[in-house]
C-alpha cells in the first residue's frame, strides 16, 4: 500500500472536514489524548457518540411529534445531544443545536422541526465522513496514525 | 342752531387731545404759522374749576414748550375758524332782516297810497273829482303781486259791503294793524340783532379754550377712568408737578412737588429716578420695566414709557411717563420662562443621561467584547502552548529545545496577558466574587517567596517578616491575596537586579495603619509593665533585623519567650476584635520609580516608562489588577519609592478572624502554649538565599548572620530542644507536612521522620516538586540532619536546580505530575470519557459520578482536591449538589435529604480526608461548573450557587488545566 498517498488522501479528508466545518477543534483534542495504551481511542468516543446521539435524535423527534410539545424536555434533550456533540467537536451538529434551542425557546415548533431535520441530515452526513475517514486511518495502521494525528 | 353748529367742533378737539394726532390733521386745517406771534395766548385763559391733581403754573411753563406752542396756535386757530362762520352767519341773518324791512317799507307805501286813493275816489265821488290823478297812477301800480295777493287775501275778511263807508274804514284799520305788526318785527329784528352782536362780543377765546379744555379732562377722565395706569410729570428735579393715578394710595396732594424718594422707598426706586435722569440727560424716550418693592404696595413690577420734555429753548425741563402694573403678566412670563428652563433642563439632563447611558452600554459592551475576544483568543492559544509543552517532552536536540522555550515563554506572556484583562474586566463588571475561606497568611507569604524563589534566576536575597501578632488564621480570599503578593513579588524580582527582594506582614491597627516604630509603640502601651513587652518588642524587631539584613540578631534562647507571649497577643488581639488590619509591604532593592510615573502606575497598560517596557516587557495591567483586587477586599494600596534605590508597595486589607471556640472557653496553660508552639512554628521569618536558593524556616528570630558566618553553606539554626519540645504537640512540621500533604496521597502522619521519608520518597520517585519541598526538608529535618541534607544540597543543588527548572514546565502536563483526586460529575457519556482522558493524561486520579446526588455521596466518603460539575444533569444537578456540599463545609452538617448512611465521615471528616490537616474544616473543596456557555447566566447561577468557576464546555485541554492550575495548590 502506497502510505504517503494514503496519508495524503487522510489529511486532505481532514482538513476538508475541518473546512466545511464539521470537526472543529475539540477533534484534535480527542486525537491528543488517543495514544498507545488506548490506540483507538478516537474510534471509540465517536462511535459512543454516535450511539448516544442515535437514540437522543430518536428521543428528540419523539419528543416533538407529541402533543402538546414539551419544550422544556425538547431543549434539555437538544442540550444533552449538544453536549456529547461538542465534545466530539461535532462543529456543524453543534451549531443546528444551537438554533434548535432557540427556536425551543421562541417556542417555535416549525423552526424545531427543520432544525431536527437539518440536525438528522448533518448526523448521518458526519457518521458517513467518519466512517470513511476511520476505514482510512485503520488502514494506516495505529503506530503512524499515533504519530500523525496533528493537523 | 348755536347747539348744531358747536357740536362738530367738539368732536375735533377732543380728539386732538390725543397726543399721537395733535395738531395733525388740523395744522392742515388752518394756516398756523400766522399764530406765532401770539405766544402767551393762554394769559388769558381762566381756569374756574381747579382740579387737585394739577400743578397749573407748571402747566404754563410747559404751554411754553414747543407742544405747548403748538397746542395754543390751534386753539386760536380753531377760535378764529368759529369766530369767522359765527359773524359770515349773522351776516346772512342781517341781509334777511334788511329784505323784509324793504318789504315792510313797500307795504306801508303801498298802504298809504290805497288810503289816498280811496280818499280821492271818496272825494271824488262825494265832489265828483275826477277818479284818476296822474300823479297817483304811478304809485297805484307799484304795488307788488306779492302785495296784491296779501291785500288780496284780507280782502274777503272784510265783511262790509265794497266800496260803501264801513268798508273803507274797515281796510283802513286793517291796514294799520299790519302796519303796526310789521313795525313790531321790525323792532324785534333790530332788537335780535343787536343781541346777536353782544353775543358776538362775548366768545372770547379764552371761555373757549377753558371749555374745551373742560371737556377734554372729562374726556380724558372718562377714558382712563379705569386704565391701570399712572400718568405723571415731573420736573427736572423729578418733583411732581402732574400725576393721574387711578388707583392712587396717596392723596395727590402728598404727591405734587415731592420726589420718588420721598414719596416711596425700597428698591426700584433708585433705578426707575436713574433713569429718569438719563432720559433727561440724552432726551430719547425710552420704555422699561421696574420691579419695584416698596412698603407701600409692595412687590410690583411696572412697564414704564419716560419721554423728556422740551422747553422751546431746545433744553429738557422734566419727564412724562406713563406707567402701567404688569405684576401679574410678568409672575406668568416668569412663570413660563421657568417652566422653559425647566423644561430645557429636564431635556438637557435626558440627552446626557442617554449619552452617558450610551456610553456606558458602549462600555460594557467594548469590555464584554475584550473578555470574549480574550476567551477565545485563550482557547487556541492554550492549545498551542499544551502541544508545545508536550512537544518539549519528546527527544528534541539542544537548539529545537532552546527554540521551543522561547516559544513557550512568549506563549506563557501572551496568555498572562490575556488572563489579565479576563481578570480585570472581571473585577471592572463585577463578576469577581470574592470567597472568604480561612487561610494562614504566614503560609501564603511564605508559598509566595518560595514559588518566586523556585523561578528566580538572578542573585537576589528573598525574604519574609512576619509580625508576631498577626494571627496564625485569618478569613479572606486567599487565592486573591495571593495573586496581588505574587504579582507584587514578581514585580519586585523583575526590576531588581541586585540586593533583595522581601515581603512584611503585621496587624496595622486602623488609627495608626503606619510604621513600625508606632506599630512597637502600640506593644509596649497595650502591655505595659510585663515582661511580654520585651518579648514583644523582640519579635518585633526581629523582623525588622531582617529587613535590613543586619547581622544582629537576637539570640535564640528569646524564641522560648517569644513563642508564649506572641500567643498571647494574638490571643488578645484576637478576643478584642473580631477584624484585624494586614499591611503588607512588599519592598525591592530595585531600580525604583521615578516620581512623575508614580500615579500612572496603577493605571491600565502603564508602565513606568516605554523604555521600562521594552527593556522588561509585561502588559502594564498586574499593578492595576493588584490595586483593582485591593480595593475590592476593602483594602488600599500603596507606592513608595526611590529611584535606584527601591520601591515598596504596600497593602492593607482588612481580614476577618475566625472565632475558635477553644480561645474563648480555654485559657489553660497547656493549651496556650501548645497554641503558642503552633503558633511561633508558622510565623516568623523565611529567608531564600540566593546561593543557596533554598528557605530556612526560623522560629521567631532570624540566625541570617550564621549563614552569612559559614560562606556560602547553609545551616539551619533550628535549636533541637524547641525541636523536642515541639513534638509531643501539634509539632513545628505542621505547615510543611500541609504543603506535602496537598502533594502526596500518601502523609497524613505527623512526626518529623516521616516527613522525611515521604520527602525522600518523593525525590526517590522522582516527583517534581517546587523547589522549596527540598529547601524545606532540609530546613524542617532535625538539627542532626541537617548538616547531611545541607550538603548533599550544595552539592547536588545546582545541577539539580538546572534539571528541575527544565522539568518543572513538563510537570504541568506530564504523566508523573502531583496526583490530586478529582471528582468529576457528568452524565453524558461522551463528555466522561473525554473529560476522563484527559484528566488521566494530565496525571489526575480521578472519581467518575453520574448526578449531583452520586457527587455528594462520593464528597461524604472521599476527600477531593477538586470537583468538575455538570451543571445540568438527571435527579440532582449541579447547582444544588454544590449548595449541599458547600452547606456541609460551613456548617459541618448534611442537609437532611443528602444525609449519608453512616455517619463517620461527620464525626471526623480529618479521617476520610487523606489529604487535609485537622483544622481544616473550613476548607472548601473547589468546585468547577462545566457550563455550556461561560457568559452566559448559568455562570452566574454557578458562583451564587458556591462554585468557585467554570469552564466552558466542550472540556479541552487548556481550560481544564487553567482551572486545575489555578486550584489544585500544588500545582
Amino acid at each position: 500500500m502506497d502510505y504517503s498517498n494514503l496519508w495524503r488522501q487522510i489529511f486532505s479528508m481532514k482538513k476538508s472536514l475541518f473546512d466545511q466545518g464539521y470537526l472543529d477543534e475539540q477533534y484534535n483534542q480527542l486525537e491528543e489524548l488517543q495514544d498507545d495504551s488506548s490506540p483507538n481511542f478516537v474510534e471509540e468516543v465517536v462511535a459512543l457518540f454516535f450511539k448516544d446521539s442515535s437514540r437522543l435524535l430518536t428521543n428528540i423527534e419523539q419528543a416533538l411529534e407529541k402533543y402538546p410539545q414539551d419544550f422544556y424536555r425538547l431543549d434539555s434533550l437538544v442540550h444533552q445531544f449538544k453536549g456529547s456533540g461538542s465534545s466530539i467537536g461535532a462543529l456543524r451538529m453543534k451549531n443546528e443545536c444551537s438554533m434548535f434551542k432557540a427556536h425551543c425557546n421562541d417556542r417555535n415548533l416549525e423552526g424545531c422541526r427543520r432544525s431536527l431535520q437539518k440536525m438528522k441530515r448533518e448526523h448521518a452526513t458526519l457518521k458517513q465522513k467518519l466512517e470513511t475517514y476511520f476505514q482510512l486511518l485503520r488502514q494506516v495502521g495505529p503506530r503512524e496514525r499515533a504519530v500523525n494525528s496533528r493537523k | 342752531m348755536g347747539d348744531e353748529y358747536l357740536a362738530e367742533p367738539e368732536n375735533e378737539v377732543a380728539r386732538s387731545m390725543w397726543p399721537e394726532n395733535i395738531g395733525d390733521k388740523h395744522q392742515r386745517q388752518f394756516r398756523m404759522e400766522t399764530f406765532r406771534k401770539d405766544q402767551d395766548a393762554f394769559k388769558d385763559v381762566k381756569f374756574d374749576e381747579k382740579p387737585v391733581h394739577v400743578d397749573f403754573r407748571r402747566l404754563m411753563e410747559m404751554a411754553n414748550s414747543d407742544k405747548g406752542v403748538s397746542h395754543m396756535q390751534y386753539f386760536m386757530k380753531h377760535w378764529e375758524y368759529k369766530r369767522a362762520n359765527a359773524a359770515r352767519l349773522l351776516e346772512e341773518e342781517l341781509g334777511l332782516l334788511s329784505q323784509q324791512r324793504k318789504e315792510i317799507e313797500q307795504n306801508k307805501q303801498q298802504i298809504l297810497e290805497e288810503q289816498r286813493f280811496q280818499d280821492e275816489s271818496y272825494y271824488a265821488v262825494k265832489r265828483h273829482v275826477p277818479i284818476l290823478d296822474e300823479a297817483y297812477e304811478d304809485e297805484w301800480k307799484r304795488p307788488s303781486k306779492k302785495n296784491d295777493e296779501l291785500s288780496r287775501n284780507r280782502e274777503p275778511k272784510i265783511d262790509a259791503d265794497y266800496d260803501s263807508v264801513s268798508y273803507w274804514k274797515e281796510r283802513a284799520i286793517q291796514l294799520e294793524k299790519t302796519l303796526e305788526e310789521s313795525i313790531q318785527r321790525e323792532r324785534s329784528l333790530v332788537e335780535k340783532l343787536e343781541e346777536n352782536i353782544k353775543n358776538l362780543q362775548s366768545h372770547t377765546p379764552a371761555e373757549e379754550f377753558s371749555g374745551m379744555l373742560k371737556r377734554a379732562d372729562y374726556f380724558l377722565h372718562l377714558v382712563l377712568q379705569s386704565a391701570p395706569i399712572v400718568i405723571a410729570h415731573q420736573d427736572a428735579d423729578l418733583r411732581y408737578r402732574f400725576i393721574f393715578n387711578h388707583y392712587p394710595t396717596l392723596a395727590d396732594e402728598d404727591v405734587i412737588g415731592k420726589t420718588d424718594y420721598e414719596i416711596l422707598s425700597g428698591e426700584g426706586i433708585e433705578e426707575m429716578n436713574s433713569v429718569k435722569r438719563e432720559v433727561m440727560a440724552t432726551g430719547i424716550a425710552t420704555k422699561r420695566e421696574f420691579a419695584f418693592n416698596t412698603p407701600m404696595f409692595g412687590a410690583k413690577t411696572f412697564v414704564t414709557y419716560i419721554e423728556p420734555v422740551f422747553s422751546k429753548g431746545g433744553e429738557t425741563i422734566g419727564v412724562n411717563y406713563v406707567a402701567m402694573d404688569i405684576t401679574d403678566q410678568v409672575k406668568r412670563r416668569e412663570k413660563m420662562a421657568d417652566i422653559r428652563v425647566r423644561e430645557a433642563i429636564q431635556n438637557a439632563k435626558e440627552t446626557e443621561l442617554s449619552r452617558s447611558l450610551h456610553i456606558t452600554e458602549e462600555t460594557m459592551r467594548a469590555k464584554q467584547m475584550l473578555a470574549t475576544m480574550s476567551h477565545e483568543i485563550r482557547s487556541p492559544l492554550s492549545g498551542v502552548l499544551s502541544m508545545a509543552e508536550i512537544l518539549a517532552t519528546t527527544k528534541l536536540d539542544k537548539e529545537q529545545h532552546q527554540l521551543l522555550e522561547v516559544m513557550l515563554s512568549s506563549g506563557d506572556l501572551v496568555l498572562q496577558l490575556i488572563n489579565d484583562i479576563l481578570d480585570l474586566s472581571k473585577v471592572e463588571s463585577g463578576a469577581m466574587k470574592l470567597e472568604s475561606t480561612t487561610f494562614r497568611p504566614r503560609e501564603v507569604v511564605k508559598h509566595v517567596l518560595q514559588t518566586a524563589a523556585a523561578s528566580l534566576k538572578k542573585e537576589l536575597t528573598l525574604e519574609g517578616c512576619i509580625g508576631d501578632d498577626v494571627p496564625v488564621d485569618v478569613i479572606g480570599d486567599v487565592l486573591r491575596i495571593r495573586q496581588i503578593l505574587t504579582n507584587l513579588i514578581s514585580n519586585a524580582v523583575k526590576f531588581t537586579h541586585e540586593g533583595k527582594v522581601g515581603i512584611n506582614l503585621q496587624v496595622v491597627h486602623e488609627q495608626q495603619p503606619g510604621c513600625k516604630m508606632e506599630h512597637e509603640k502600640i506593644h509596649k502601651r497595650a502591655y505595659p509593665g510585663t515582661p511580654i513587652t520585651t518579648a514583644a518588642e523582640n519579635s518585633c524587631l526581629s523582623p525588622r533585623n531582617c529587613d535590613k539584613d543586619t547581622l544582629n540578631c537576637s539570640k535564640h534562647e528569646d524564641v522560648v519567650q517569644n513563642g508564649v507571649p506572641t500567643c498571647e497577643n494574638f490571643r488578645e488581639d484576637h478576643e478584642s476584635e473580631e477584624v484585624v488590619w494586614l499591611r503588607c509591604d512588599v519592598y525591592d532593592t530595585g531600580i525604583g520609580i521615578p516620581e512623575k510615573s508614580l500615579p500612572l502606575l496603577f493605571k491600565r497598560y502603564m508602565q513606568a516608562s516605554a523604555d521600562h517596557a521594552r527593556k522588561y516587557g509585561g502588559t502594564g495591567l498586574g499593578l492595576a489588577i493588584c490595586k483593582q483586587l485591593v480595593e475590592l477586599m476593602g483594602g488600599t494600596l500603596t507606592v513608595v519609592s526611590k529611584e535606584n534605590e527601591g520601591s515598596t508597595f504596600t497593602f492593607v486589607l482588612p481580614c476577618k478572624i475566625p472565632v475558635k471556640e477553644e480561645h474563648s472557653d480555654d485559657p489553660d496553660e497547656e493549651h496556650s502554649s501548645q497554641n503558642g508552639f503552633t503558633n511561633s512554628d508558622i510565623e516568623g521569618s523565611f529567608l531564600f538565599k540566593p546561593q543557596m536558593r533554598t528557605s530556612l524556616l526560623l522560629s521567631g528570630v532570624s540566625v541570617i548572620n550564621n549563614s552569612k558566618l559559614f560562606g556560602a553553606k547553609l545551616m539551619c539554626y533550628d535549636p533541637p530542644d524547641i525541636l523536642d519540645d515541639r513534638k509531643p504537640f501539634s509539632n513545628g512540621f505542621t505547615s510543611k507536612e500541609q504543603n506535602f500533604a496537598r502533594c502526596t496521597s500518601d502523609s497524613h502522619q505527623s512526626n518529623g521522620a516521616s516527613v522525611r521519608s515521604t520527602a525522600e520518597k518523593q525525590y526517590d520517585d522522582g516527583m517534581v516538586l517546587e523547589l522549596n519541598s527540598q529547601a524545606e526538608r532540609i530546613s524542617s529535618s532535625r538539627g542532626d540532619t541537617v548538616s547531611v541534607s545541607g550538603s548533599s544540597c550544595q552539592k547536588t543543588g545546582p545541577c539539580k536546580i538546572v534539571e528541575e527548572q527544565s522539568l518543572h514546565k513538563k510537570s504541568k502536563c506530564s504523566p508523573i505530575g502531583n496526583k490530586a483526586k478529582i471528582l468529576l460529575v457528568e452524565d453524558n457519556r461522551v463528555n466522561i470519557i473525554v473529560a476522563k482522558s484527559m484528566l488521566e493524561q494530565l496525571g489526575h486520579g480521578i472519581d467518575i459520578v453520574n448526578n449531583g446526588m452520586q457527587a455528594i455521596r462520593a464528597v461524604q466518603q472521599h476527600q477531593y482536591d477538586l470537583i468538575l460539575m455538570d451543571v445540568h444533569m438527571p435527579e440532582m444537578d449541579g447547582l444544588q449538589a454544590t449548595k449541599h456540599i458547600r452547606s456541609f463545609e460551613s456548617t459541618g452538617f448534611w442537609d437532611a435529604s443528602v444525609k449519608p448512611e453512616d455517619d463517620r465521615m461527620i464525626a471526623d471528616p480529618a479521617i476520610s480526608s487523606d489529604c487535609t490537616h485537622a483544622e481544616s474544616q473550613g476548607q472548601r473543596v473547589p468546585i468547577i461548573a462545566m457550563t455550556a456557555n461561560s457568559f452566559s447566566e448559568s455562570a452566574d447561577e454557578c458562583l451564587a450557587a458556591g462554585m468557585d468557576s467554570y469552564i466552558s464546555k466542550p472540556v479541552n485541554f487548556q481550560n481544564i488545566k487553567e482551572c486545575l492550575q489555578h486550584y489544585l495548590p500544588s500545582q
